[in-house]
């Protein structure tokens, strides 16, 4: 064919379109999850440092060679694999070998997204997929924590491993039936701030809700699922509180312990894997709510976070099936259905 | 039960650049280039032939249908021929070729004498017979919609006077420069359906006119200027109707099914002049802007002329536009050509820069929902489109497919920038053609 | 452990139970004839027949609602294993292929607009077509999704059948949205490969190889099986003897013979005067009197071989515009069963 020379382009309307695009969002989710990836640096040195850098690589290159693999367009300049790559990382302790970061890379994008077609074919999260395999294959590694800097202190991130963090110590109480619950675990201050043991994201609650915060005001999360998720777990966190308070801890602590906040801001969030509507979001979030507590109190894991939204991902499409918006001028189909229709 | 807003919807800037310039009127060019079909309906069936002398004001076209419309010249001048042409909708389509003299002769015009007091059915004839058609785009014939079938009951008028696409001016000039000849046309149609009260719709981003409306029916109470939040598509028939009223037009239904007309504020002022003067409609309202114009003008243009004729008008381009629409960016139509003429429902030609326009690949789809939350009839896009792209096409119908109305929310909100309107089109024919093969 | 044990043998019992009874409650009869048909069909699925999948055209072969014929995927050894598992007679039919009746030049085609949108030829299509000539290919390939066969290929921007793979379902005929897709006998060597309607002027200006409608190729027909419809040649399939007289006359070459090269008949010294080719000839281009040596007017003939066909005296060699003889005459014995349409003796 000839070159179109000063042709005018003729498309379908609307030809004005959003400036919004999906590398926008990636890349602005990066830019949500900053904070909160460096805290962790400030607070582990070095150890979070290269978990971050080798999960974020680890992630971008093996969707490019999967993409290759499978004959399709290698679209890594989305940032989809960077955001990925972030939130595996946050999903790990400081200073996790090498060799399960990668393994871990190769199943989060692997098995995770690249086996169901790639971005926004999956129905589970990657991350947590990558995350949760990682656990169970690995359990030693994944629950080795190490010891955070103390704030303000100066000086680089000691070596030194420690004890369990605060879920973990609870988790032993509830198991051992001793009552060592409740506000004195540790300081409320410490748990919000990050300057307690756990996986590199679950630390800091301001950094991450700083970063929900600047996602909810650009539109790309709504405030339906942290909202009930955060709230069904308080709740019910403070009724099993209230029940036995020396061997269930608080609402508050349930909320600042753990991946909640890294997981209701940014994991059950995630586009793909959750449901469309306001009222899909908040059954969503209700369900990952109660079976992160189950799991807490009652399962064999001290976190359940993960768990649940898994769960509840595989929920989403029967919830997206169910909570259809009634049409504009609805008529209800006639009592008497015939069968078929015009074909 | 008004609302003034309706659920969903975009918000696409505004840009109107024009809004401030008075319209101009368009010198009728030498050529003009009348097409059969500017109409819903059966296109008209010529009146004339080659050779033949026409005046002004001149009834060429019959209507071809019970659905159809007059088509009368707005210049007089010789017939040159009957053919094929370049037509708005894309394919060349039959037209009228009239080669202008320039004297601008006009027949005798003859107004409803005291419409007020006339019976309904002589001012719907008088409509008829000036080939009014629906001005807001929609190009139905205006007859037809006020006599509707017996079973029945209006009991709401609303005028469109929304305007709600970008860069569009050419409702907001009509209703500060004419407003008399706007509220006129909607007390004749209040005398045909014989209603006491009518609503003249405007969004809140033309202050001007609503308060230039609100004065001129301060002691009137047989009209209401309704201020309406400004959303995209605030304007479309059954958004409006939601808004002004609360009704829901039923599915598959129109807006009468909930006793409702909606017009379009040219069509009102057509109207008058139709009763009034006896003026057959000729000519209209037309914003050419964009980018890529030199000097964003309102013209009054005669049908039929080549746009050609309006960018000049305009200055020209400051550059090669991408894209030139006819109507608004949202759900106008891309031209391929210049000659192609003004018709009915050209409210304006948006000539967009390279810049503006986006020719990246569609990503894949995020399931974010968006869609879903922005398209003002609660349908789910995403889904209809996946099985439309499927092949399954009866299920999607099954998800509302055919309620949807095209007004290109879901499209500018995707993040993916899938084609989701083109598909949703694609998707209907493929219906329709279902219908007729079992039919 | 021993309740471990007995609850889950239980609940394999009752598993083992409850199956054998709803394949017993649930069982569908399917005739069993019905079930070797579907396994003797092609099993493509394409729906060409009209039925839903292979399944569905042999319970309608079983209740003798269709002909097996009416599968056109189906090849002859198939066809011959159906005749005999229904026990009827199987009548033959001409191999059918697909044509896209448009072959516009890649290199000179233009485009009026830069289309952006839905990679379909029904969407582009829709906005009116990229391609100055509002009838021709447009080129995204709709026919080629249709196509179960992989029968049917874009080639610089056109759609081309490979004739071989081409069962003639039909799929592709339903998707062109500018129904240039059409059946034809694969016999049928002479083809009309342009679908412009409109008058010369406007077809000449936006193709070189389009119809004019100048009617040269009706003129030039011996069989009258070419005529001018809506602004195009229309070939009538039947009566088109295949001589590509038409194709040689057409001004613009939307024509094209895709059969061998047609030579002139020329009738040497052996020839005895029976008269049969004289008669034959569609143009009546050969003279000559009874039991008298007949000659062939060069000018009149159209190359359709029907006299070397018929005549069993090794008098008709084919020539060349040099007179070089091309293809020597029929040997006596090999005397061709007449089973095509307008040869019969």
């Amino acid at each position: 064919m000839t070159e179109e020379k000063n042709k005018f382009i003729v498309s379908s309307s609307p030809h004005l379109l959003t400036p919004d695009s999906v590398t926008k969002i990636m890349w602005t989710v990066v830019a949500a999850l900053a904070p909160a990836a460096l805290v962790s640096i400030y607070f582990f040195g070095f150890f979070s440092a290269y978990v971050i850098a080798l999960s974020v690589v680890g992630c971008v290159v093996v969707e490019a060679l999967l993409a290759k693999l499978f004959k399709r367009p290698v679209s890594i300049r989305d940032g989809a694999a960077v955001v990925t790559g972030l939130l595996l990382a946050l999903n790990l302790p400081a200073g996790s070998p090498w060799w399960m970061i990668l393994i871990g890379c190769l199943v989060t994008i692997g098995l995770g997204k690249m086996v169901y077609g790639g971005l926004g074919q999956n129905v589970f999260n990657p991350a947590l997929v990558g995350r949760v395999f990682l656990l169970i294959s690995f359990p030693v590694q994944m629950t080795t924590w190490r010891a955070p800097k103390a704030l303000f202190s100066g000086g680089p991130a000691t070596d030194a491993l420690t004890s369990a963090t605060p879920l973990g110590m609870m988790k032993e109480a509830i198991l051992m039936n001793k009552p060592i619950m409740g506000d004195k675990i540790t300081s409320w201050t410490d748990m919000a701030s990050g300057y307690i043991p756990g996986s590199l994201g679950e630390t800091s609650a301001i950094a991450l809700i700083l970063g929900g915060l600047f996602l909810l005001y650009k539109g790309y999360i709504t405030w339906h699922i942290p909202v009930t998720y955060v709230g069904c777990v308080a709740v019910m966190g403070q009724i099993f509180h209230w029940i036995n308070p020396a061997l269930y801890p608080t609402a508050l602590f349930h909320i600042l312990a753990g991946g909640l906040i890294l997981g209701a801001l940014f994991m059950a969030t995630d586009m793909v894997t959750s449901p469309m509507t306001g009222k899909g979001q908040i059954i969503f979030g209700f369900g990952c709510g109660v079976i992160t507590v189950i799991i807490r109190l009652f399962g064999g894991y001290p976190e359940g976070v993960s768990f649940a939204i898994l769960l509840m991902n595989a929920a989403t499409p029967l919830i997206d099936r169910y909570t259809v918006p009634k049409k504009y001028g609805f008529v209800p189909p006639p009592k008497e259905k015939e069968a078929g229709g015009a074909a | 039960m008004k609302t003034r807003r309706f659920p969903g919807g975009v918000h696409p800037p505004e840009k109107k650049l024009t809004a401030k310039v008075p319209v101009v009127k368009l010198p009728a060019p030498e050529e003009i280039v009348v097409p059969l079909s500017m109409h819903i309906g059966a296109p008209a069936k010529p009146l004339v032939a080659r050779g033949d002398r026409v005046l002004r004001g001149q009834a060429i076209a019959e209507p071809g249908g019970f659905v159809s419309a007059y088509i009368h010249s707005p210049v007089s001048g010789k017939v040159k021929k009957i053919e094929p042409r370049p037509h708005p909708m894309g394919r060349a389509l039959p037209s009228i070729v009239i080669i202008n003299d320039g004297l601008d002769e006009c027949v005798d015009f003859q107004p409803v004498d005291d419409w007020r007091n006339a019976e309904p059915d002589t001012l719907i004839a008088a409509i008829q017979k000036a080939g009014i058609v629906g001005m807001g785009g929609a190009l139905f014939p205006t007859h037809v919609k006020l006599k509707p079938p017996p079973q029945f009951t209006i009991d709401t008028v609303i005028i469109n006077g929304v305007e709600c696409e970008p860069y569009l001016t050419a409702d907001h000039r009509l209703m500060l420069e004419q407003p008399e000849k706007v509220l006129e046309g909607l007390r004749i149609i209040l005398r045909i359906l014989g209603l006491k009260k009518g609503y003249i719709g405007i969004e809140a981003n033309k202050p001007d006119a609503i308060e230039l409306l609100r004065m001129k029916t301060a002691n009137a109470d047989d009209i209401e200027i309704v201020d309406l939040h400004v959303k995209y598509p605030q304007g479309g028939e059954k958004t409006l109707i939601y808004a002004c009223t609360g009704r829901e037009v039923p599915s598959g239904g129109l807006p009468m099914n909930c006793g409702c007309v909606v017009q379009n504020v040219g069509t009102m002022a057509a109207i008058c002049d139709a009763i009034t003067e006896g003026k057959p409609l000729m000519e209209r309202n037309v914003t050419v802007t964009g980018e890529c114009i030199k000097n964003p003008v309102n013209l009054l243009a005669r049908i039929g002329t080549p746009i050609s004729k309006l960018i000049e008008a305009a200055g020209g381009f400051t550059e090669t536009p991408a894209k030139i629409i006819g109507g608004g960016p949202m759900m106008g139509m891309t031209q391929s050509s210049l000659d192609v003429p003004v018709t009915k429902g050209t409210s304006g030609l948006v000539c967009l820069p390279p810049s503006l326009v986006s020719t990246s690949d569609p990503s894949p789809c995020l399931r974010c929902g968006s869609c879903v939350r922005h398209c003002p009839f609660h349908l789910l896009p995403t889904d209809i489109v996946r099985l439309v792209k499927a092949g399954r096409v009866d299920e999607a119908a099954d998800l509302g497919l055919m309620d949807c109305c095209e007004c290109g929310s879901c499209s500018y909100i995707c993040p993916s920038h899938i084609e989701l309107l083109q598909w949703m089109r694609l998707g209907k024919a493929e219906v329709m053609a279902n219908r007729k093969k079992t039919a | 452990m021993l309740t471990a044990v007995l609850i889950l043998s239980l609940l394999g019992l009752i598993s083992a139970v409850g199956l054998g009874v709803a394949s017993r409650v649930f069982y569908v009869e399917i005739d069993p004839l019905v079930e070797k048909l579907t396994e003797v069909l092609p099993g493509a699925n394409c729906g060409g027949c009209g039925y839903a999948g292979c399944a569905g055209f042999a319970a309608a072969l079983a209740a003798k609602e269709v002909g097996i014929n009416d599968c056109s995927v189906a090849d002859s050894d198939t066809k011959q294993t159906l005749a005999r598992l229904l026990g009827v007679e199987l009548t033959e039919t001409a191999k059918e292929v697909a044509v896209v009746h448009c072959k516009f030049d890649p290199s000179k085609m233009q485009n009026r607009f830069e289309y952006k949108g839905v990679s379909s030829c029904k969407a582009a299509n829709m906005l009116g077509g990229q391609l100055d000539c509002s009838y021709g290919c447009l080129g995204f390939g709709d026919c080629v999704k249709a196509c179960n066969f992989n029968a049917i290929v874009i080639k610089d921007g056109l759609a081309e059948v490979i004739p071989e793979k081409c069962t003639s379902c039909g799929m592709c005929v339903e998707a062109c949205p500018r129904n240039l897709i059409q059946i034809h006998s694969l016999a049928q060597k002479v083809l009309v490969l342009c679908s412009n309607k409109d008058k010369a002027k406007a077809v000449s200006s936006v193709c070189k190889i389009g119809c004019i409608a100048c009617n040269k190729c009706v003129k030039a027909c011996p069989v009258e099986a070419i005529s001018m419809v809506n602004q195009i040649a229309v070939i009538d399939d039947e009566k088109c003897i295949a001589c590509g007289a038409c194709a040689r006359e057409c001004p613009t070459n939307c024509i094209f013979d895709f059969g061998e090269t047609h030579y002139v008949a020329q009738i040497n010294d052996k020839c005895t005067g029976c008269t049969l080719c004289a008669l034959k000839c569609p143009a009546g281009a050969i003279s000559g009197d009874k039991k008298q040596m007949h000659v062939v007017d060069p000018k009149k003939c159209v190359r359709c071989r029907i006299c070397y066909d018929i005549c069993n005296f090794e008098s008709i060699e084919l020539v060349n515009e040099e007179g070089k003889i091309m293809i020597p005459p029929r040997p006596k014995k090999q005397r061709k069963k007449k089973k095509d349409s307008g040869e019969a003796a």
